[in-house]
């Protein structure tokens, strides 16, 4: 059987000036059965006793072994390495969005802090648990079937990993910070106002998200961060947030509601309050002879077809 | 660093135990230290659930027949009156984990949803879904974050430190950056968790179950009790021996040999697969040993789970969880292929010597979870028992070292055992390496799991000992061939290395000196139990550099021993 290239992304800081790779070769003979652990165990033991990487449970509960693997976030003790191989090798590096401590080891920290900030826990509802431990607060089982799957977040940071609204801006509280704040919404004895909890997500960059869906590859569990976004969302526009982002969603709602389009002139009005580029959009049409009944989009034919759809889908989300 | 409550460990017990002091001792610094980060702790790992009598599907269910049940399932090695106070406590603390906000799964009233488990003998296992151990420590962890409990996450503890009398306080390192540090305590709490790493390569357990707070407790003079106490489950995967429930066997999977016959036929010829799980593992290991089983590169015995007869459409539905463990963790499909399988190391009943209120020898050093041994489990462990004991004795830890903290000023000095700490690690970065840590750890396990394993006699215990003195001599020659500073976990894996050859040896020593069998306890050539001559708790010190084996009573003020049938 042939040999396969293990490439993996090198670092210590004490010693290097930049990330470097590593190849590392292995006959597939060996690596049949193994998973990118075992693998990075076998490399560790047998060849290189300075490859660091976290690993604990191999079980895929303990959420210590998140890295890239081809370029996408996965849990390693997850993952049959031989499925991995492309063109002969597999790729390994550590998780983006995180400072690197040494090759795969990433920085924990930070994400740990921005997820405290959302108030990730129950404060109990006396309304709804006992104030006693003589007796359990009454749960349905419909009432838990809301966030049932949101608990089986691992903290693992591969959807953090992979985010691209993470990527862009730092401060962004990240996709598994959100799902933890919606399943405490969801929870029927938690006792934070629910205003409250969704002001803390709008201040850590709710709107900021860009919905790529890469979260939704990432998570090893099948838990939907960028869907949980948008629940938040909707709550947040229930609740009167009048940020820019939740500005900008209702005015685009309003639109395409209204026309089947959205309304280009007036959006940076409708979104940011902002007359000036308004301004600028109209002095162009008028120079170009645009009429002014054109600026703005007119609803097209069948405009009601369309809202009965969006009727329709409003009436299933709720 | 210096904390009043310094708790080691950040599984189910150190955040039990941290939330409590977080909660009612304010007046206090408490700080949390672990080597990985909270929420990546063992306790996670637990799926079936935690037992307490609710009564909530079972209203004939008492915490009486609980502590029964419990008492029973010991083999009559349990502390009575400690097992009684484990399951009187169980309902209140439930309850304390779910106004906390942990996801029960729920009955159709509202209630939280009760299973029946194995020796239980009323529906008594609180449950969410298969992941309970996961949504508990996550609970705990939410609430740690809440009220602002300090951690010092991927440090090490070397050593604890006292006075011959009252902890001084902890060596640690710091693993990010390599230094060290004295980390000076009114009280101390371990909460370490268990050690059935011994079993290197045979074992459930995740990396790290390397017992390092029992094995700093025996150096520290502290006595350890009733190691020879270690639970296997029969079937484990063959490679990384993460556990494939009883469930595929229920579903009516078969145990195969080399040529392809249902050995249970002879063991067990009317339950077949279902038999009781000792006895199924001791039939798997049968097989291996008289050649009937297959070995992999590592000399690793094995037989297969065989599901093909069922079909792919009742593996997909009925099997699916089991089905993507076999695919993720060994690459085999089982629709397709038998699962390779061995009997597998899961839970250690024994562990650091301590009363109901956690205490050890030495005053404010408190134990709590796996690491503790109080003993509530007695021989054998029931299923839904463990994450029970470690809330229940997380909590009593924390409000014991709270009170001590309270009522001690610190202990001087204990700073000049850091110099001795730092010159050990030196040693081991300075020493020519003659040996690979992987083949000695591999051997461990590997002597373990033959000699002192599933079946145990005089004539193998005492080769399997030959062996271990040997390695013990090799081991001598590791060193950590990583010099960084920076995340060495080289050298961390050398240290817990050193720790599970401490205890593998308290281990061999406690089980060639008891003979009979009890409880998770087999040997071949005392096949029964002997309450006549060993109904004691067995107690091992480290005394200047020796072990010292001893004896100390077991309470059965509340049940006579009887013979344990189901």
């Amino acid at each position: 059987m042939a040999n396969i290239l293990i490439e993996i992304q090198r670092f210590n800081p004490e010693t290097d000036d930049k990330p470097f790779m590593q190849t590392y070769e292995v006959s597939e003979e060996i690596l049949k059965g193994m998973t990118i652990f075992d693998a990075l165990a076998y490399i560790k033991d047998k060849i290189d006793p300075t490859l660091t990487y976290r690993a604990f449970c191999r079980s895929a509960i303990c959420g210590s072994c998140a890295m890239k693997i081809n370029e996408r976030a996965k849990l390693a003790c997850k993952e049959q390495i031989l499925f991995h191989v492309r063109n002969g090798k597999v790729v390994i590096k550590p998780l983006e969005n995180a400072k690197i401590i040494r090759d795969l080891a990433v920085d924990v920290d930070e994400a740990l802090e921005k997820l405290k900030k959302l108030k990730p826990w129950l404060e109990a509802d006396p309304k709804k648990v006992p104030d006693s431990i003589k007796s359990e607060s009454l749960v349905l089982p419909e009432e838990f079937a809301h966030y049932d799957h949101m608990t089986d977040c691992i903290l693992c940071m591969a959807c953090y990993g992979m985010c691209s609204a993470e990527k862009a801006d730092s401060n962004y509280a990240g996709p598994f910070q959100f799902t933890k704040a919606l399943r405490f919404i969801k929870d029927s004895r938690d006792g934070v106002d629910i205003d409250e909890r969704v002001q803390l997500c709008v201040d850590n960059g709710l709107w900021d998200c860009v919905q790529c869906q890469m979260c939704l590859a990432a998570c090893p569990k099948g838990i939907t961060p960028a869907d949980d976004i948008q629940e938040l969302r909707r709550y947040a526009i229930a609740s009167g947030d009048d940020s820019m982002g939740a500005k900008r969603a209702t005015t685009w709602f309003r639109d395409v509601f209204a026309t089947g389009q959205i309304d280009k002139f007036d959006l940076p009005v409708n979104a940011k309050g902002d007359t000036k580029a308004r301004e600028e959009m109209e002095k162009e049409f008028r120079e170009r002879g645009i009429p002014e009944e054109r600026f703005r989009p007119q609803p097209f034919d069948g405009i009601e077809g369309l809202r009965k759809f969006i009727r329709k889908v409003e009436e299933e989300v709720n | 660093m210096k904390f009043d409550v310094l708790i080691v460990g950040a599984g189910g017990a150190g955040l039990y135990a941290a939330l409590e002091a977080a909660k009612n001792a304010k007046d206090l610094k408490v700080g949390v230290l672990t080597k990985v980060y909270p929420t990546r702790s063992h306790t996670g790992a637990a799926q079936g659930g935690i037992n307490a009598a609710l009564a909530n599907i079972d209203p004939l269910d008492t915490p009486e027949a609980h502590a029964f049940d419990t008492i029973k399932g010991s083999d009559y090695l349990a502390d009575q009156q400690a097992s009684k106070f484990l399951c009187e406590k169980a309902p209140e603390v439930i309850r304390e984990l779910e106004h906390m906000g942990t996801p029960f799964s729920r009955l159709n009233n509202g209630k939280i949803a009760q299973r029946p488990f194995g020796g239980a003998s009323h529906d008594r296992t609180c449950f969410s879904a298969d992941k309970m151990g996961h949504v508990m420590l996550h609970t705990l962890f939410e609430q740690c974050l809440r009220y602002n409990v300090e951690f010092i996450n991927e440090w090490f503890m070397l050593n604890l430190v006292h006075n011959g009398e009252r902890v001084q306080g902890v060596t640690a390192y710091d693993i990010k950056t390599g230094k060290t540090e004295f980390i000076q305590a009114k009280s101390v709490i371990l909460a370490t968790g268990g050690h059935a790493r011994i079993y290197w390569g045979y074992t459930s357990n995740a990396l790290g179950c390397t017992g390092d707070g029992t094995a700093a407790a025996l150096r520290a003079g502290i006595p350890l009790k009733d190691m020879e106490f270690l639970q296997f489950h029969p079937t484990g995967l063959r490679r990384s021996g993460v556990l494939v429930t009883e469930g595929a066997r229920g579903e009516g999977g078969h145990l195969l040999n080399n040529k392809g016959e249902r050995f249970m036929s002879k063991y067990a010829p009317s339950k077949m697969e279902l038999g009781p799980r000792d006895l199924v593992s001791r039939s798997i290991i049968t097989e291996i040993r008289e050649g009937r089983g297959w070995k992999d590169a590592e000399g690793r015995g094995y037989v297969h789970l065989d599901l093909t007869h069922l079909g792919e459409e009742k593996i997909k539905q009925k099997l699916p969880q089991i089905r993507e463990l076999a695919i993720d963790f060994e690459g085999i499909d089982p629709i397709k292929e038998p699962i390779p399988i061995k009997p597998t190391a899961h839970y250690a009943m024994g562990g650091i010597d301590t009363n109901v209120k956690c205490e050890t020898v030495i005053k404010g050093i408190y134990a709590a979870g796996e690491s503790q041994c109080v003993n509530v489990h007695g021989a054998n462990r029931l299923g839904g028992n463990s994450l029970l004991d470690i809330v229940v004795f997380g909590r009593v830890a924390g409000e014991e070292a709270i009170k001590f903290a309270r009522e001690n000023d610190f202990a001087a000095g204990g700073e000049e055992k850091l110099k001795d700490d730092n010159a050990f690690l030196q040693s081991l970065f300075d020493k020519e390496n003659t040996e690979s840590l992987a083949d000695i750890r591999d051997e461990l396990g590997h002597i373990m799991y033959n000699h002192f394993g599933v079946f145990k006699d005089e004539k193998g215990m005492q080769e399997g000992k030959e062996k271990f003195l040997k390695l013990k001599e090799r081991a001598k020659n590791l060193a950590v061939q990583d010099k960084s500073k920076i995340f060495n976990t080289d050298l961390i894996s050398l240290l817990e290395f050193q720790n599970i050859m401490e205890l593998a040896e308290v281990l061999i020593e406690t089980s060639l000196a008891r003979k009979e069998s009890r409880g998770s306890f087999s040997r071949d050539d005392y096949p029964t139990r002997d309450d006549e001559n060993y109904l004691y708790h067995s107690m091992v010190t480290l005394e200047n550099g020796e072990l010292k084996l001893g004896k100390s009573e077991v309470d059965i003020s509340l049940y006579e021993p009887a013979e344990r049938k189901y």
